[in-house]
């Protein structure tokens, strides 16, 4: 008779006559895996530009509904994280930068990963509607379902255009804060999706040609993968045109001032320099792509900096 | 085959400590409705 109590969890018989070996058949996930499942370092952009959508919507809210809306903001963007991994476990096994994920680690099952997926979707849209309005809960309930059926299930199998679509899978949340404060959906935060929607391809596909092997390897469509390295080189430098036309034009639109104007143009005059440096690099080494890194790294800041000088215009002006 | 004594107690500390973060999370999300019942009143 066992002298231990019976262990009925993930994968363990009360008999203990299942074999038992080590991760590979006993997932035994902590919450620090169910934590990584939601991308915490995506979720912090995604917190930051909801919070700027938020903070410049015209209108007050109470301080804690605010607080409650980029909480919701960021669990949703988690459950659309873990629906990601979930669907894409196989193919994250296959990819260096992925392997340690919970799912193809073997840590966690992926039952429950679809669990809190669906409970965190829930959690998000209905709170969010409860505190702010219905409007912001239905859009975050779209973003949800954009980037985890349109995306990751449907578009970024199938063609190499899927970074530009799951680019507006991510540019959903200053449009949530905005609708959180006002209710509704005005020019300025159709601009601020686009300028993340414009953002985001030559962001990862600076990314996508520096650790193009991985997307090979795992069958993935990238633009690199199908469409080689000079073809994406090209496509980098004209969505930083597109990019830098989208940045400034709320500026030369008149819904926001010189206070955001002004830094807006001069970043994205930067960017696309340093996208031309990508496009005239002919090197197919992945160490020596030091243009394509350089252009990634400044990426993140470059949109940073961006709804920053947003918020700071509306505050300031 | 089944678990060693070390095999086991790692699992039942694992369990336990996602099952404080659970309680926590439980906790943390009624406190947040009762703040945003409070917070809608007076708004």
């Amino acid at each position: 008779m066992a002298s231990t109590p019976p262990i009925t969890e993930q994968g363990r018989a009360p008999t203990g006559a299942l074999p038992l070996s080590g991760a590979s058949v006993l997932p035994a996930a902590e919450w620090r895996d169910y934590w990584a499942l939601l991308k915490p370092r995506v979720m912090t952009l995604v917190v930051f530009t909801g919070a700027c959508g938020l903070f410049a919507a015209p209108g007050t809210i109470h301080p804690f509904l605010a607080f409650v809306a980029i909480l919701c903001i960021a669990v949703g963007a988690g459950a659309a994280a873990a629906y990601n991994q979930w669907w894409e476990a196989d193919i994250d096994g296959m990819m260096k930068r992925t392997a340690a994920r919970p799912l193809p680690a073997g840590r966690m099952r992926h039952e429950d990963a679809l669990a809190f997926a669906n409970i965190l979707s829930v959690a998000s849209v209905v709170t969010l509607g409860f505190a702010t309005n219905w409007v912001a809960a239905a859009w975050l309930a779209f973003s949800i379902f954009f980037y985890a059926v349109v995306y990751t299930i449907w578009l970024k199998p199938r063609t190499p255009q899927n970074i530009v679509i799951g680019g507006a899978a991510g540019a959903f949340p200053p449009i949530i804060g905005w609708a959180a404060v006002t209710g509704d959906v005005t020019a300025l935060p159709l601009l601020l999706f686009a300028i993340i929607f414009a953002w985001t391809p030559p962001h990862f596909w600076a990314l996508a040609l520096f650790v193009r092997i991985d997307y090979e390897k795992a069958g993935i469509p990238m633009l690199p993968v199908t469409h080689g390295i000079t073809e994406t080189r090209r496509q980098i430098l004209i969505y930083s045109i597109v990019l830098a036309a989208v940045a400034v034009a709320p500026w030369a639109l008149g819904l926001l001032g010189p206070i955001y104007g002004v830094p807006a143009s001069l970043l994205s005059l930067a960017f696309v320099a340093l996208s031309a440096r990508v496009f005239a690099s002919t090197t197919t080494q992945a160490k020596d792509m030091a243009a394509e890194k350089a252009l990634f790294k400044f990426s993140l800041l470059y949109l940073a900096a961006i709804f920053a000088a947003l918020v700071a215009d509306r505050w300031m002006a | 085959m089944s678990w060693t004594p070390e095999e086991e107690a790692a699992f039942l500390a694992r369990r336990r400590r996602r099952n404080l973060v659970i309680g926590l999370v439980l906790g943390a999300f009624a406190f947040l409705f009762y703040g945003i019942t409070v917070s809608r009143m007076v708004s």
